[in-house]
């Protein structure tokens, strides 16, 4: 009985995988196969010949690679960064202070985040370039930043909202201030929801091209997603080299992930569990 | 006597963390530099190759310097049309003429001067001409034509029935992209229709129309051209002499092998001595934005660009029919019969008009072509439909509305507040309550002064916008014509393919499959991983949040390719089974169920890990206790733990179904919309509004504002049902 | 005692010569902590009705009281964690009801233990003197000393989460007791252990309370705790002190019927009866018993008698005794027993302890005949529940 439930676990487990898995070696394939997309059918993804070539076509092929790369990275880890710095202490006052318009400015926030992004894109173009932020990294930073910051306010609040009251009191108690209590006591405790907010922050921004391809214009200054859509032309596009392009950005992610493993289920479930 | 631990991080933490926001600040803001002159363009490979170099010549010859950017082709236009009135713009840009209209209109463009109006072609210079000023220097003519693999293909070609039947020499007898309207264009005027009469009313119309498409349904049906062939794939099955020929254009030369014997020809009748199939022709030009003030080195780029020394270079690196005909003549060129048979192509092809209303003849085209394609409307009614689309699209633009009773309106709400206010602030309650909010302020005023700049702003422009019709340049006030228009289908059907209504039980069934699924899998997996003695819990927890990691595009184009009809893996596997393979963007249900498939694929995950933390999250004396009290697994499922899960997954599903409710990216890139815009959800249908039909904003913000009251209702909702489940 | 706390108290483990309870001060010995007519709502519900509180220097003062009567929300009120409406709150001579918890100079065990997580027992020990900037060698030495003296020493580097509640608790204990406050409040802090545990912490307070001497106020619901730990109790009902006074006093001469209804333990027997004036002395007919007092009662008042079951005892003849006590139920404890039985059918339960013999004999069903030192008899007014002393 216990053997067959545990086969049973096992099955579904492994058909998941399957499921979660195949059209990851359906892009490697393409990523590694020299001709690019397959002109039969096939159910096996992956090429008998497997090749480098649209991966180096993506870093070599690229004058700019490394530091698009780089762009990438510093653009991605300062929005979840400047997210997470400004919604801390604010989803901390929500979390614990009751205070005029917390309720009436936290639903409003929610409801910015149900506006589809289609129709704000281009006030947001005017306002960056009346802060003369268009084209800088800065800039980009700031427009993730507003999708960014009500998820981590709103998860940051759940977190803090999951840590027991006691514990600041008795940090009062012991003589710290309320910042100091913030920083060294409360902060600390959220540990596993900063990261898991800092996760889906970076992850946000490294995968956003639209709104990068129109506010930047210079090609060094364009993160990865962009110049991997631009392998994707209006007559043709190298299949294979967008998919050596897509494993190679989602490596980054894909080890946060990892990383953040552990955090992920405790980090998420702070948040999104009412205290 | 000290012991040995280090103190905790508490002194001058602060200091520390400032000092690390700081730096990341300046990390973060990379000096823009002003450069000499600036082009954009879209180009790729061996085009956007011989422009380096003929940019470099130039370069090294002059001193200037030159700035080039290379946009990826789905962000240009919007990119253009963001950041040119705004003087962002570059100098000059590469574009095909077809927007030329648009452009004019919006007033992105500045006239060529004249001193650079000499030597062109003059069909591709007529092009550019709007009234009579020329706008933009013609760089390329672009139109299909027939590629004959010789390798295959003996004999004289005089009709496409003389190229060889499928399955004799090769599989396919032709391939080209026989879904888009481009391609279907030769066909269209070959049957003796058009695209665009000649007084600008729409010209797909009448039995020449109907014959169009069931000439090309035939081509198919007989499986002389396979179905569903996209972009790469074309090239690359006549590539692997899989097809004996293909339609398509210049751009495709770079793509063949050196040592391959291919013969370019002008696209001849379909039937012998029947009509030319003759394609469009585009031409592509370097244009001059506006707001940029006309450089002299601005001048001197455009110059080497677009005269003979550039063009000379594009030709022979690019691939590119350049339209200069002092160029005809010169060696270097006359030797690739291909750009020779190319030059002729064009010759023979028929301008693209680029009008506002020819660009709109695109999508209707498009939708009536795939819809005879699949069979699913006769050629006359496709005809039908494509003309309602079209009138749909070009709709008058709804009578500009007074704006005083807003303004009016305005006041009185305002007032109103105002006087509310006050009469709050006069409460003693009140007043001590904003005083013991003070502290509170010091902590939150920053993230609301960003959130109210960059949120708020935006989205309240945007929602006003809905208030407007026309363009961005010129905007008229219509008040609530937009809202209107939609919420009566247009004055069509309510329900009727395209309506708004029918667009929301589309995305409400999409919201509902798609949540059910997710949670229904996530919880499942959640359960079994959270068994407490499973081997390789780690190992499947890994594996199976990878599709939440990938960025979305990356995975919705791998779905996209693994349900084509007959490349794809899933039709692979059917076949594999014993079953026919099907066609997965020809019916609603088939279409829709590949977006479902590709989203619960993406969204699985979230649910998964939400579900083990309230697992883990749940007493485990409770689940002992039900087992104890002689609870089978359903039972204790049922009565027990899902009760306990309930609570807890509620926000995550709340958050879930506003995800699923806008998530573009599966619907925009999985099926399109296919078939014909049934599987279109509204937030992909406001997209289309917005950026594709003639940048309707004004009607794509009110589309938006109606998914936001349709969310803002709803999450209400849900949230009232959470709060009454629980207590 | 007083002397006893201003002498420097070294640790058995280490001669360092730490006091660590707060240095002498030239405070009057009345205001180590004082609340003055302290009220407290939440919302429309008055939660602290006027309190009236002082402990003095060095002493150990027990809240004792019902649930939800306000006892955690006086201990809040003084480390400054609850703001109050009305009154003062003045620690160590210092007005401090303005002042945040952080400059009360107060030292607090919680119920729930709140240790900080993510910091190692030792951390968690230093964290108050490191708020206040202590030196680090004292900081050093205070937390050996303190683990040294609670045991810890093998749990330092150790997370919360790596402890057992007893080994917890002990460390909330230490956290408090590192620092040297002016005050140190418990709010339950023994609730979460088992009953051994839980004895054994007791005396170890104790203990600790003799040597260090630190002026402590503590919460508790339990009876034993607040007569064994308390220099002094205070009873508290519905946010109010119904009384205070040493634990013995409060025992031996509770102020109202509350008070004697909630202290001691197993509790007083309490007896409906009305006085009948007889020469010399006064009648009460309290449920089948007849219990004769020369407190000054008037005729025919309803009063409340009350007989702690510690002080019945089996009569030897009847004429002197109270009534007789029908035994329903006897709870054997080892070296006593516990009696449950009634006077009369329609009377209350009457609990008595019995030892000896007595324990021996007793049986359900019997007839015990039982009498009490009439100086032990506690005699309320049933109208007013206060207490009327015999003159
Ligand atoms: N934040 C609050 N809001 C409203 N009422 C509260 C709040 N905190 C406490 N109370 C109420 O105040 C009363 C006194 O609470 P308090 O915690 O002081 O009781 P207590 O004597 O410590 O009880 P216990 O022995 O159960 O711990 C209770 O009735 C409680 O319901
Ligand atoms: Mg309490």
């Amino acid at each position: 009985m216990k053997a067959l439930e545990s086969f049973a676990a096992h099955a579904v487990a492994i058909v998941a995988t399957m499921f979660a898995l195949y059209p990851l070696l359906w892009v490697l394939g393409l990523a590694i196969s020299p001709a690019g997309m397959a002109s039969e059918p096939a159910l096996w993804p992956l090429p008998d010949s497997p090749s480098l070539a649209n991966a180096k076509a993506v870093v070599s092929g690229n004058p700019h690679f490394w530091t698009q790369l780089a762009n990438s990275l510093i653009v991605s880890g300062a929005t979840a960064t400047v997210a997470i710095f400004l919604a801390l202490p604010a989803a901390y006052a929500l979390a614990r202070f009751r205070f005029f318009g917390a309720q009436p400015g936290l639903r409003a926030m929610l409801w910015t985040q149900m506006f589809p992004g289609v129709a704000s894109a281009v006030p947001l173009y005017v306002i960056l370039d009346k802060l003369g932020l268009l084209d800088s990294r800065s800039g980009l930073v700031l427009v993730y930043a507003t999708t960014a910051i009500p998820f981590a306010l709103l998860q940051l609040k759940g977190a803090f909202e999951g840590i027991p009251i006691e514990l600041e009191e008795a940090a009062w108690v012991d003589g710290a201030s309320r910042v100091r209590t913030f920083l060294t006591i409360v902060i600390p405790a959220a540990r596993p929801a900063i990261a898991v907010t800092f996760l889906f922050a970076f992850m946000s921004a490294w995968n956003e091209f639209i709104l990068a391809a129109t506010l930047l214009s210079r090609e060094s200054a364009f993160t990865l997603p962009v110049v991997l859509q631009r392998v994707v032309g209006e007559h043709a596009a190298h299949w294979g080299v967008f998919a050596a392009g897509a494993l190679i950005v989602s490596v980054p992610v894909v080890a946060l992930f990892y990383v953040a493993q552990r955090s992920l289920v405790s980090g998420l479930t702070a948040g999104s569990v009412k205290g | 006597m000290t012991p040995p631990h280090c103190p905790i991080a508490t002194r001058g933490f602060g200091f520390r963390v400032l000092g690390f926001f700081l730096a990341i600040l300046l990390l973060v803001t990379a000096p823009a530099r002003a450069d000499e002159v600036t082009i954009w363009h879209a180009y790729r490979d061996a085009e956007a190759q011989a422009l380096d170099t003929v940019v470099h010549a130039f370069e090294l010859r002059t001193g200037h310097h030159v700035t080039m950017l290379a946009v990826p082709f789905d962000a240009y236009s919007a990119k253009l049309a963001a950041a040119i009135p705004n003087g962002n713009g570059p100098d000059l840009f590469i574009e095909a003429h077809e927007r030329l209209g648009t452009y004019v209109r919006d007033g992105l463009l500045d006239a060529v001067p004249a001193a650079l109006d000499e030597g062109f072609d003059a069909s591709a210079r007529r092009a550019l001409l709007q009234g009579t000023t020329l706008y933009g220097l013609p760089l390329a003519a672009k139109s299909l034509a027939l590629f004959v693999d010789r390798s295959v293909v003996k004999g004289p070609i005089d009709s496409l029935d003389d190229l060889p039947r499928p399955g004799t020499s090769s599989t396919y007898t032709l391939v080209y992209e026989n879904e888009s309207s481009y391609a279907f264009a030769p066909f269209v005027h070959g049957a003796g229709s058009d695209f665009l009469a000649a007084d600008e009313s729409f010209g797909f119309v009448g039995p020449a129309a109907a014959q169009a498409l069931r000439d090309v349904a035939l081509l198919v049906r007989e499986g002389r051209v396979p179905a569903e062939a996209s972009g790469a794939l074309v090239s690359q099955l006549f590539r692997e002499h899989k097809a004996a020929a293909m339609i398509s254009g210049p751009w495709a030369l770079g793509d063949l092998p050196h040592d391959s014997d291919v013969e370019v020809m002008p696209l001849p009748p379909l039937h012998r001595g029947g009509r030319p199939l003759r394609p469009f022709v585009t031409v592509e030009a370097l244009f001059f934005s506006a707001h940029r003030g006309a450089k002299a080195s601005t001048v001197a780029l455009a110059r080497a660009i677009a005269f003979d020394e550039g063009a000379v270079v594009r030709a022979r690196d690019g691939h590119q029919v350049v339209p200069r005909s002092s160029l005809s003549a010169r060696p270097e060129l006359a030797q690739l019969a291909s750009l020779q048979a190319f030059q002729r192509a064009a010759k023979e092809a028929i301008g693209m008009p680029s009008s506002v209303r020819m660009r709109a003849t695109w999508e209707p085209i498009g939708a009536a072509l795939k819809a005879t394609l699949r069979g699913d409307l006769t050629p006359e009614n496709a005809v039908a439909m494509a003309e309602r689309r079209f009138r749909d699209v070009t709709r008058p633009q709804a009578p500009p509305a007074s704006t005083a009773p807003w303004f009016l309106a305005l006041g009185l709400l305002s007032l109103t507040g105002a006087i509310l206010t006050y009469r709050r602030a006069r409460a003693e309650a009140w007043g001590l309550a904003l005083k013991r909010s003070l502290p509170a302020y010091l902590w939150v005023t920053h993230a609301a002064v960003i959130l109210l700049l960059l949120v708020g702003g935006p989205l309240i422009v945007g929602a006003a916008t809905s208030l407007f019709a026309g363009t961005r340049s010129a905007p008229t006030f219509v008040g609530f014509a937009n809202y209107v228009s939609i919420l009566t289908a247009r004055g069509g059907e309510l329900l009727g393919l395209g309506s708004f209504w029918r667009t929301l039980l589309v995305t409400l069934l999409w919201t509902a499959v798609n949540v059910a699924l997710h949670v229904t899998i996530g919880v499942a997996l959640g359960l079994v991983l959270s068994r407490p003695l499973m081997r390789l819990k780690t190992v499947y927890r890994v594996l199976l949040v990878l599709p939440w990691a990938v960025p979305s595009y990356v995975s919705a184009l791998a779905w996209k390719g693994m349900f084509h009809r007959q490349f794809g893996a899933i039709n692979a596997l059917l076949t594999y089974l014993g079953g026919e393979p099907v066609a997965w963007f020809a019916r609603f249900s088939t279409a829709f169920a590949a977006n479902v498939a590709t989203n619960v694929w993406l969204g699985f995950p979230f649910f998964m890990v939400v579900t083990l933390g309230a697992i883990t999250g749940l007493p485990q004396e409770v689940l002992e206790a039900a087992s104890i009290d002689g609870a089978t697994r359903w039972q204790r499922f049922r009565y027990v733990i899902a009760p306990l899960l309930l609570p807890a997954l509620l926000p995550s599903v709340i958050l879930g179904t506003v995800w699923t409710f806008n998530m573009f990216n599966v619907v925009f890139l999985v099926s399109g919309g296919e078939p014909d815009g049934a599987t279109d959800i509204l937030v992909s249908e406001a997209y289309r509004w917005a950026f594709t039909r003639d940048a309707q904003v004004g009607y794509g913000a009110a589309y938006a504002v109606l998914v936001f009251l349709l969310l803002v209702a709803g999450t209400r909702a849900l949230d009232a049902f959470g709060k009454k489940a629980e207590s | 005692m007083l002397d006893a706390t201003l002498a420097p108290v070294v640790s058995s483990a280490l001669a360092v010569p730490t006091p660590l309870s707060a240095p002498a001060s030239s405070l009057p010995r009345d205001e180590r902590c004082a609340l003055r007519g302290v009220t407290k709502s939440f919302g429309d519900t008055p939660i602290l009705k006027g309190i009236d509180f002082d402990v003095r220097e060095g002493e150990f003062a027990v809240l004792v009281g019902p649930s939800g009567c306000g006892k955690s929300t006086t201990l809040r009120a003084i480390a400054g964690l609850e703001e109050i409406d009305s009154g003062t709150v003045r620690i160590g001579g210092r007005d401090v009801t303005a002042l945040p918890p952080q400059d009360r100079d107060i030292a607090m065990v919680f119920q729930s233990y709140a240790l900080y997580p993510h910091l190692s027992v030792r951390d968690n020990l230093a964290f108050g003197l490191r708020m206040r900037k202590t030196p680090e060698r004292e900081v050093a030495m205070r937390v050996d000393e303190v683990s040294c003296m609670l045991g810890l020493d093998p749990y330092l580097d150790r997370k919360p989460k790596a402890l057992s509640g007893g080994q917890r608790q002990r460390v909330a204990m230490g956290r408090a007791l590192a620092r040297r406050a002016q005050a140190y409040l418990y709010d339950e802090p023994l609730s979460n252990l088992d009953a051994s545990l839980r004895s054994s912490v007791r005396v170890e307070i104790r203990k600790l309370h003799d040597r260090t001497g630190a002026t402590s106020i503590y919460v508790t619901h339990d009876q034993v705790e607040a007569m064994t730990l308390a220099d002094r109790l205070w009873v508290f009902n519905g946010g109010v002190v119904e009384q205070s006074g040493a634990p013995s006093d409060v025992y031996d001469k509770p102020r109202s019927l509350f008070v004697a209804r909630f202290v001691g333990s197993p509790a007083m027997n309490l007896l409906k009866g009305r006085a009948r004036r007889e020469a010399g002395s006064v009648a009460i007919a309290a449920e089948g018993l007849l219990v004769r007092t020369t407190a000054p009662l008037r005729d025919g008042q309803d009063v409340m008698v009350g007989l702690r079951p510690h002080d019945l005892q089996v009569a030897s003849d009847l004429s002197s005794a109270l009534g007789t006590l029908h035994v329903d139920v006897v709870e054997r404890l080892g070296s006593e027993a516990l009696v449950h039985g009634w006077a009369s059918t329609s009377g209350a339960t009457i609990t008595m302890r019995v030892d000896g013999d007595a324990m021996r004999r007793a049986a359900v069903s019997d007839s015990i005949a039982v009498t009490i030192d009439p100086a032990r008899l506690h005699l309320f007014d049933a109208a007013s529940g206060l207490r009327i002393d015999a003159r």
